[in-house]
């Protein structure tokens, strides 16, 4: 089964961005804001339909970052100073973690087009990895990496039932930081334990990707995690060096460069497509692009999603 | 003998309104017309008034304007006291999209998010980068012209014009000839650097020292961007300034400096001014000592993302931790960065604060 997918946040049209600049100076109201945003995301839903998506997001455009939803609704952490988004020239707001994280409601929902999604079929869900947050938050409480990941991972699981009852049937988690920080054993065990408490009951399909670093030194561990499938970077991760590692998974395949306005040529994606296949045997393939298209001003991301099929067209009987 | 605690700016002042209004030929406000009233005697600057009556009546040429505006900053910093000057980037869109305006080769696209709801548009390598004219030179001349106080130009740097862009011509060249698309992005970024730093920053460069200039600041915010690509920022320094008699400086600002080292200690630089004030940890020094540093320091000692006004006492603390933990390093005083985001106010009461500190701190060791 070869899929073709979103990966994080999809960058919003020029109309949408002067929207936000024209709410932030008072000259629309809320309501006309977020009826452009709700248009905004109709496009992309569409885009991806037209694409031939199995699997759609909603562009995530209500999300400032991929921390925020999480920021502004747990009890316990504030959002803290602008900080680099890895290796990018985009900025995130620290969580800062003064407290005990606890959650009285689920809250997700109101930064998904849970209804729009829903009408069209399967849908797909994009979340901070459990990692990724506990790297790159600021912590003053728990000073603790099992504690913090364990309580954060109870207010996730939560939210997954609420959306996965809602219809979300594929749920990602976004690990760049699995890819940039050393990790000890321990860590990766209790990574492991907590992703493992994490989607035990899960029926949608999971997936952690990896991204904006190498994913070679990470990869074998990550293969004994409960999911089913992996996501890899290949514009940071050499695929000579991960090849013949046996991919006993689903392969998220991070192929398309969202980090570069550069248009790739099918023919060269479909036949590295290939070569993966041949060499890493993945159980099944998502065709995606390395990381968020919010990097690419908004025409060029959607001419990469179109790309996308003509991709998938060219490996028709081939895979 | 030398004078202790020199002072410097690091390069752009806020744009007021009746700039940014006047370049757009809009009519000025009450509130614009007094700002610009009251800082104009303020800083005593000749023949503001028929500035004035032109841009009320909206018929000042552009070329009048911004060289009113890079006098306005001129006189701004020479009132608060430095002894290092420029004109607050008043020519200047921003560091980023001024000089790619300036590139054949560059195609600027559309928005990209930099965080929340704020934008920049990005450029996009698109051929082989030249360079459409000098882009600094005509205002270092009208600095060099109308200040007595020591200049010093600030320039955006080869490394940061180019992680700052996307890389489609030397990407696209490589696309047949490199398979692995990790390697072919390494090796174009490397080709896009070095292309920028040959053919763009370094004939600016010479073209501001044939003009007089003795002191180029290198402005380079994404060095540490990348942590494996240090040495390429280093190297494409040295190549951009090499064989140049100048004095250099670089100035990176909001990074994690220890993964600068030991790449640093190659660099052909006389000096670095690095931010300190933000992050509030002066502890950062001691990588000068730790790896034997003894180039001069700027040290930012002012906040620029805070209104809170630092106190004279304040920088002169600041100034001699410095000076105690690094005798044998030459230490400026200046803000961690550009001013650009703080009101005219808060810059000038934090500059004055600057230049009063410095003096506490030469007293404290005469």
């Amino acid at each position: 089964m070869v899929d073709i997918q979103l990966t994080g946040i999809f960058p919003r049209s020029n109309e949408l961005i002067r929207a936000t600049w024209d709410y932030e100076k008072g000259k629309i109201d809320k309501e006309t804001l977020e009826n452009k945003i709700e248009k905004d995301t109709k496009r992309i839903i569409e885009l991806q339909l037209q694409t031939g998506f199995r699997y759609i997001t909603d562009g995530m455009l209500l999300w400032q970052d991929l921390f925020r939803p999480f920021v502004e609704n747990i009890e316990g952490i504030s959002p803290g100073p602008l900080t680099r988004w890895f290796n990018n020239n985009t900025f995130f707001r620290k969580p800062i973690i003064d407290n005990k994280l606890s959650s009285s409601r689920t809250f997700l929902h109101e930064y998904i087009y849970v209804d729009l999604l829903s009408e069209n079929g399967h849908w797909k869900v994009i979340l901070p990895g459990l990692f990724t947050f506990v790297k790159l938050s600021a912590d003053t409480y728990y000073k603790n990496f099992k504690n913090l990941i364990m309580d954060f991972s109870r207010i996730i699981k939560a939210e997954i039932t609420n959306l996965t009852n809602r219809g979300a049937s594929f749920i990602q988690f976004n690990e760049p930081a699995i890819t940039w920080c050393t990790l000890t054993k321990e860590e990766i065990n209790l990574a492991k334990e907590a992703y493992r408490f994490l989607i035990d009951d899960v029926s949608a399909r999971t997936c952690i990707h990896t991204y904006f670093g190498d994913a070679t030194p990470i990869l074998s561990p990550l293969l004994d995690y409960p999911v089913d499938c992996i996501g890899v970077d290949f514009y940071s991760t050499t695929f000579e060096e991960i090849r013949e590692i046996s991919f006993s998974k689903g392969l998220l395949c991070g192929c398309i460069d969202s980090r570069s306005s550069l248009l790739e040529k099918p023919s060269n994606i479909s036949s590295f497509i290939e070569d993966v296949n041949e060499y890493m045997k993945p159980q099944d393939m998502v065709i995606s692009q390395n990381c968020d298209l919010e990097f690419l001003p908004r025409n060029v991301a959607e001419k990469k999603v179109k790309l996308l099929a003509e991709v998938l067209k060219m490996l028709e009987g081939k895979l | 003998m030398k004078k202790l605690f020199p002072t410097q700016e690091i390069g752009s002042l806020a744009k007021p309104s009746w700039l940014l209004k006047g370049l757009r030929g809009q009519p000025l406000s009450e509130e614009d017309i007094r700002e610009l009233d009251t800082w104009a005697k303020k800083l005593d600057i000749q023949g503001y008034e028929e500035i004035k009556q032109l841009l009320l009546k909206k018929t000042i040429s552009e070329k009048k304007l911004r060289d009113f505006a890079a006098l306005f900053n001129i006189k701004f910093f020479e009132k608060a006291g430095l002894d290092f000057v420029y004109d607050g980037e008043a020519r200047r869109i921003e560091m980023y999209e001024y000089p790619m305006r300036h590139i054949e080769g560059i195609k600027i696209l559309d928005w990209v998010r930099s965080f929340d709801n704020k934008y920049y548009r990005k450029g996009a390598c698109v051929d082989k980068p030249r360079l459409k004219g000098f882009y600094h030179l005509e205002e270092f001349v009208f600095v060099k012209n109308h200040t007595s106080r020591g200049v010093k130009i600030p320039i955006t740097g080869p490394y940061t014009l180019a992680d700052w862009s996307f890389n489609e011509y030397y990407e696209s060249r490589l696309v047949d000839k490199i398979k692995d698309f990790r390697e072919r992005k390494k090796i174009a970024k490397q080709d896009f650097v070095f292309e920028l730093a040959r053919e763009i920053i370094r004939p600016n460069i010479i073209a501001l020292v044939k003009a007089g200039a003795k002191w180029i600041q290198i402005d380079e915010p994404a060095a540490t961007t990348h942590p494996n690509e240090v040495p390429l920022f280093v190297d494409a320094f040295n190549e951009t300034v090499k064989g140049i008699d100048c004095k250099f400086s670089v100035h990176i600002c909001y990074s994690d400096y220890s993964l600068l080292y030991p790449d640093l200690l190659e660099m052909k630089t006389d000096h670095l001014a690095f931010e300190y004030a933000n992050k509030k940890n002066y502890d950062d020094l001691k990588l000068f000592k730790e790896y034997g540093d003894k180039r001069e320091i700027g040290l930012g000692v002012l906040d620029v993302h805070s209104n809170e006004i630092e106190t004279p006492e304040v920088v002169r603390d600041r100034l001699l931790y410095a000076y105690n933990l690094l005798e044998e390093n030459e230490i400026y005083a200046n803000p961690d960065c550009g001013f650009r985001t703080r009101s005219l106010d808060v810059a000038f009461k934090k500059l004055s604060n600057l230049v009063r500190g410095a003096q506490l701190a030469r007293e404290n060791l005469s």
